[in-house]
């Protein structure tokens, strides 16, 4: 293997989706999951043993499939919290490995140069957390550093001071400012909830408007991204559901307003609460650098939200993210491609170490 | 007339007492001497335990065959009642009817031999769908003769219906014998598929099928310090701009309150100023 030239790789492993860029030129993005096949028949039919990509979608009756992150567990909360199993965990550690060798692997057409890599986690992800990304990306990156997702977003920005980052992603919802250094864990915040749970609230609250439609989470997801809103003034959202097997034409706008406004509160409080906490000296720059990331940046809505709710501390200006399923994993990569030679090499040394003890 | 019931009677006569006029029962099926075993296929493979010897020579069936004469003459008896070129009363018309119907019931007596089917050399057991199944009755061609009538329960219809148990048996048997893979957890996966040279392998054991097209080209674009750079570039281009364009407009006042001026010579210094002009 050539110990120099190495490739560089940013990855934005995500809670639904995790993306990748990477320095040959490359980026791609996939659902954060995989699919094992039920039975033989099923493996005969899709010829492999492992499934990755839309064909999750496509074949997910004939598969057993595992989102090893699913409501951010593993990743921010620990296992034990959301109930998983020790047998749990190791497949879903397997499920983590799978899917970072393999997005790695669309990216990199040299599979014998080093790969060194950064890796977005939850602000406020645990160190258990972080060991357990770190111990998933060992098999493929020669050397890996884990960062903060929003500061990520920042960096592929080059917005390295006087901003406030909010990350929106399917498992949680991170905040945190950009003043010219890496900020500290206190500085910075983590809500446990996202488009999950956003998902989860619209399905809710549509089945107890209309008892017999027939949806599934990935319709109502559709639905969401599609329709999905929180500022008073939009159109009515109707669409087409199958209600006993008959399509039907339904008025969605008020369970989705509704799921989708279970987010707008914590986020306004949080916000405030940071922003309050930082030094007054740049609390105003701060509030006209507001930026939005991640998926559920693209609420529509959201941004005017936000900055209604500051007017009463100074006002606010909040923009979006130009690629909000790119930008942090172009960030990662920016960050990786700017570290130094002997900083990877460190980084490396430690890891191969702490292999040794740990066996 | 009489003289041709007469005839129709010694024609039965003739046929050896068939079974047709004395209503015995048909010919049972012929077992040979020497009983043969029953071979089993499963499809092309043998699954009786025992291997059957090497098989006598294929005799084809044929249409023409050597039967008795009695055969012969009933048979011709009936094709002309059929043909009405035979006059006969009613009673022998019932009579004939159940014949008829008796020899339309009874099993063809005529020996199948069929050689014998090499099994193959291997057999995977992973076969996904079952082969019909094939029974076949061996029995050499010379040891076919008529035997006595036997009990009133016809032996033929028996003996077929113990072929067919023993038939749903020995495929109930193999189908068990199959082994099933049962239904692995991830944790615990079943051996992987060949790999396939184009295919992606993940861990070292994992087919995860082709290489994934779906990456797409990016510019990463500038980094930070690139981005500033252009920054001070772009203000810098601004002000020199700015300069420029004061200076021209100011040149072009100077002109209009001072024509004439615009060919006149000036003495600079080395960084661009004017030198006084010595007295």
């Amino acid at each position: 293997m050539a110990t120099n030239n190495p490739v560089y790789v940013g990855m934005d492993l995500g809670t639904f989706k995790t993306s990748v860029a990477s320095s040959t030129g490359f980026r791609d993005v996939l659902p954060t999951a995989v699919g094992w096949p039920k039975d033989h028949i099923a493996r005969t039919m899709l010829g492999r043993d492992v499934v990755f990509g839309k064909d999750l979608t496509e074949h997910r009756l004939a598969l057993e499939v595992v989102r090893p992150f699913e409501k951010g567990a593993l990743k921010y909360v620990d296992a034990a919290a959301v109930g998983m199993n020790p047998k749990q965990v190791e497949k879903h550690a397997l499920a983590t490995k799978l899917v970072i060798e393999y997005s790695v692997h669309a990216v990199q057409n040299d599979r014998d140069r080093p790969v060194y890599g950064v890796i977005g986690v939850p602000s406020r992800a645990s160190m258990k957390n972080k060991k357990f990304i770190m111990d998933a990306a060992a098999g493929t990156f020669d050397a890996v550093a884990i960062v903060s997702e929003p500061f990520t977003i920042a960096y592929g920005m080059n917005r390295l001071s006087d901003a406030l980052v909010i990350d929106i992603g399917a498992g949680t919802i991170d905040i945190c400012p950009i003043y010219g250094v890496y900020p500290s864990d206190e500085e910075q915040s983590t809500l446990p909830l996202g488009g999950d749970a956003v998902d989860e609230e619209f399905e809710k609250r549509l089945k107890a408007k209309y008892p017999s439609v027939q949806v599934s989470r990935n319709m109502v997801r559709d639905l969401k991204e599609r329709h999905g809103f929180v500022n008073d003034l939009h159109d009515a959202a109707v669409v087409s559901l199958p209600v006993g097997g008959k399509p039907t034409q339904l008025d969605v706008t008020e369970p989705l307003k509704a799921a989708c406004d279970t987010i707008v509160g914590p986020i306004v409080e949080a916000v405030r609460g940071l922003i309050g906490r930082f030094d007054p000296e740049f609390q105003q720059r701060m509030r006209q650098n507001i930026i939005l990331g991640g998926g559920g940046s693209q609420l529509k809505g959201l941004d005017r939200v936000i900055e209604a709710s500051l007017k009463d501390y100074g006002g606010a200006k909040v923009t979006r993210v130009t690629d909000a399923t790119y930008a942090g994993a172009v960030g990662a990569l920016k960050l990786a491609m700017s570290m130094p030679a002997h900083g990877w090499t460190a980084l490396k040394t430690q890891s191969a170490s702490g292999k040794k003890a740990a066996a | 007339m009489a003289a041709k019931v007469r005839t129709l009677i010694a024609s039965f006569v003739l046929a050896g007492g068939s079974s047709a006029a004395a209503q015995q029962p048909p010919a049972p099926f012929p077992v040979p001497a020497q009983e043969e075993p029953i071979e089993i296929f499963y499809g092309t493979t043998r699954v009786t335990p025992e291997r059957a010897p090497e098989s006598a020579a294929v005799v084809p069936a044929s249409a023409v065959e050597e039967s008795p004469k009695a055969v012969h003459s009933f048979v011709e008896a009936m094709a002309s009642v059929r043909d009405g070129s035979r006059d006969i009363t009613s009673a022998a018309v019932g009579l004939l009817g159940k014949v008829g119907e008796r020899v339309k019931h009874t099993a063809d007596t005529r020996p199948i031999i069929i050689n014998a089917y090499p099994a193959p050399a291997t057999q995977t057991m992973t076969a996904p769908a079952a082969p019909p199944q094939v029974v076949v009755v061996r029995e050499p061609a010379e040891s076919r003769h008529a035997e006595p009538a036997p009990a009133a329960v016809r032996l033929d219809v028996l003996l077929a219906c113990g072929i067919g148990l023993a038939a749903v048996g020995v495929g109930a048997w193999a189908a068990l014998r199959r082994t099933r893979h049962p239904l692995q957890s991830a944790g615990l996966a079943p051996a992987p598929l060949p790999l396939d040279p184009n295919s992606v392998s993940l861990m070292g054991k994992y087919n995860a099928g082709p290489k994934r097209e779906a990456a797409e080209k990016f510019d990463l674009g500038p980094t930070y310090h690139e981005e500033l750079q252009q920054k001070e570039l772009v203000i810098e281009a601004n002000n020199t701009a700015a300069v420029e364009f004061i200076l021209s407009q100011n040149l072009a006042l100077l002109a209009e309150l001072n024509p004439g001026s615009e060919g006149e010579i000036v003495q600079t210094d080395g960084e661009g100023f004017a030198v006084p002009a010595v007295a």
